[in-house]
This record gives structure tokens, C-alpha cells and sequence, in this order.
């Protein structure tokens, strides 16, 4: 991109926005739907939140994120009813779970001592990934 | 002023090569000592958390991809069961994807169809 006088410099803002005019993404509508007031690990409530998504989405291909428990029995469902649905595997939790595993492989290797000299409080639950951020 | 020209190329080759220097650095040192070995195994991790994050936040789903795969036996060698299994259904679930759906998938996969766009 060349600033010229035609092109004259903008604030932040304007420069990213001419910068990416290109690829310029459509803008997401977020709502709250109704909340399925039924235990939220059995089979039937993954389903009915499936139903209700695609039902309210009306597109030809939907994509809904889970975490692990329900992301099994959704993609589980999915697939046994060929519903057209992407289910995506949530990525905080993932993370987390990978933090948890980095801990476990350098469990006494030194990095607590390394970890303690920042946080003084709580070593043991950044080590077992239940602490992110 | 008026001659600023962004382009990020030079930039770009310069970081290759001094990320190429690490590498060579890194098996160097891992093949010297054990304790190098582990470290940079940790520098590894923190890499792969670096670029996880990245993608979420980019949107970029070839790089999710790319970066659950390199999770994956890191996964099954801390001994979690659940998500070393979850991950390889979700793996293999989305490499049908754009079988399944041709065109659309493709789509979903370019066009950072997954997460929210919060503000144009």
C-alpha cells in the first residue's frame, strides 16, 4: 500500500480497514436463544439443541462447537442421523488439557521452582493446566 | 513519507532464516544433552500453545488443523485418553468434510466460517 495525496494517512483504525479491504469478513449476528431446560449431558438434549440450531440457522451446512463430553454424543449423533453439521472440538478446553499434559511431561523437571519465582500463589494449578491465563 | 511502501517480504525470509539457525541450534544442543533435549522438547510445547492460540483468534482453520495433529501424540503420551481419542474422530471427521460437502466445506474452511466476526 503506498501513501500518496490521493491516499492520505489515516488513524489506526481507517489503515487497518483500507489494509484489509480485500478480505473483509461478514459481520456475525450474535442472540440468545431459549434455554433447553433439561439436563444438559443426555443424548436427547444434544439433540434437541441440534434440531432447534439447524432449524434456526436454515443454512445448508451449520457449524456448532462443543467441548469434550457433549462434542462425543453431538458428533455421535450427527453422524448416525446425517444431520448437515459441522461440530467442531471447543478449543479453550483443548487447550487447557494440552496445558495439563505439558505439566504432567515436565512434572520435576524444574519448572515449578521457575513458575514459583513469577506466580507465588498456585504453582500446582497452572502445572495441571486448571489454571489458564 | 510519500515513497512508504509496506511490504512485509524481506522481513519475512529474514525470520525463516534465523527460525532455521533455531532448529539447528535446538537438535544440536537436544543431541548433546538430555536436559537440552527436555527443554527444548518444553519449547516445543509452547510453540505448538503460541500457534493454537494464534488460529483461534486468526480464524485460521488450516492452521487449527495442522497444530490438533502436532497435539495429538503429546495427548496420548501424558496418558489423556479422552481427548487423544476425541481429537482423532475430530481430525478425521473434518478431513471427510470436504469430501462430503465439495464446495461448502471449502467455504467453511476459507472463510473462517467457525467463529464469530464480532465487528467489521
Amino acid at each position: 500500500m503506498k501513501l500518496t495525496p490521493a491516499n492520505p494517512p489515516v488513524n489506526w483504525k481507517g489503515f487497518m480497514k483500507s489494509l484489509h479491504k480485500p478480505n473483509v469478513k461478514v459481520r456475525s449476528q450474535i442472540e440468545f436463544l431459549q434455554i433447553i431446560d433439561q439436563p444438559p449431558d443426555s443424548y436427547s438434549t444434544v439433540y434437541t439443541t441440534l434440531f432447534e440450531c439447524l432449524k434456526t440457522a436454515s443454512a445448508k451446512l451449520m457449524v456448532i462447537t462443543f467441548d469434550l463430553p457433549l462434542w462425543l454424543k453431538a458428533s455421535r449423533i450427527f453422524l448416525e442421523k446425517g444431520m448437515p453439521v459441522i461440530v467442531r472440538l471447543g478449543g479453550f478446553h483443548t487447550l487447557k488439557s494440552f496445558l495439563g499434559c505439558v505439566g504432567y511431561i515436565m512434572a520435576d523437571s524444574g519448572l515449578e521452582d521457575l513458575m514459583i519465582l513469577v506466580y507465588p500463589r498456585d504453582v500446582t494449578h497452572i502445572m495441571d493446566g486448571g489454571r489458564y491465563g | 513519507m510519500k515513497n512508504l511502501v509496506l511490504t512485509t517480504r524481506p522481513e519475512l525470509s529474514r525470520t525463516r532464516v534465523i527460525i532455521r539457525a533455531y532448529k539447528k541450534k535446538f537438535e544440536i544442543l537436544s543431541s548433546n544433552s538430555r536436559t537440552a533435549a527436555l527443554w527444548t522438547t518444553y519449547y516445543g510445547f509452547i510453540y505448538l500453545i503460541k500457534y493454537f492460540i494464534r488460529a483461534e483468534r486468526l480464524h485460521d482453520f488450516e492452521l487449527h488443523l495442522a497444530i490438533v495433529a502436532k497435539m495429538l501424540p503429546i495427548f496420548a503420551a501424558a496418558g489423556r485418553g479422552q481427548y487423544s481419542k476425541a481429537l482423532r474422530l475430530y481430525l478425521e471427521q473434518i478431513h471427510v468434510l470436504e469430501i462430503q460437502y465439495g464446495a461448502l466445506g471449502k467455504t467453511f474452511k476459507v472463510v473462517g466460517l467457525q467463529s464469530a466476526h464480532s465487528s467489521i
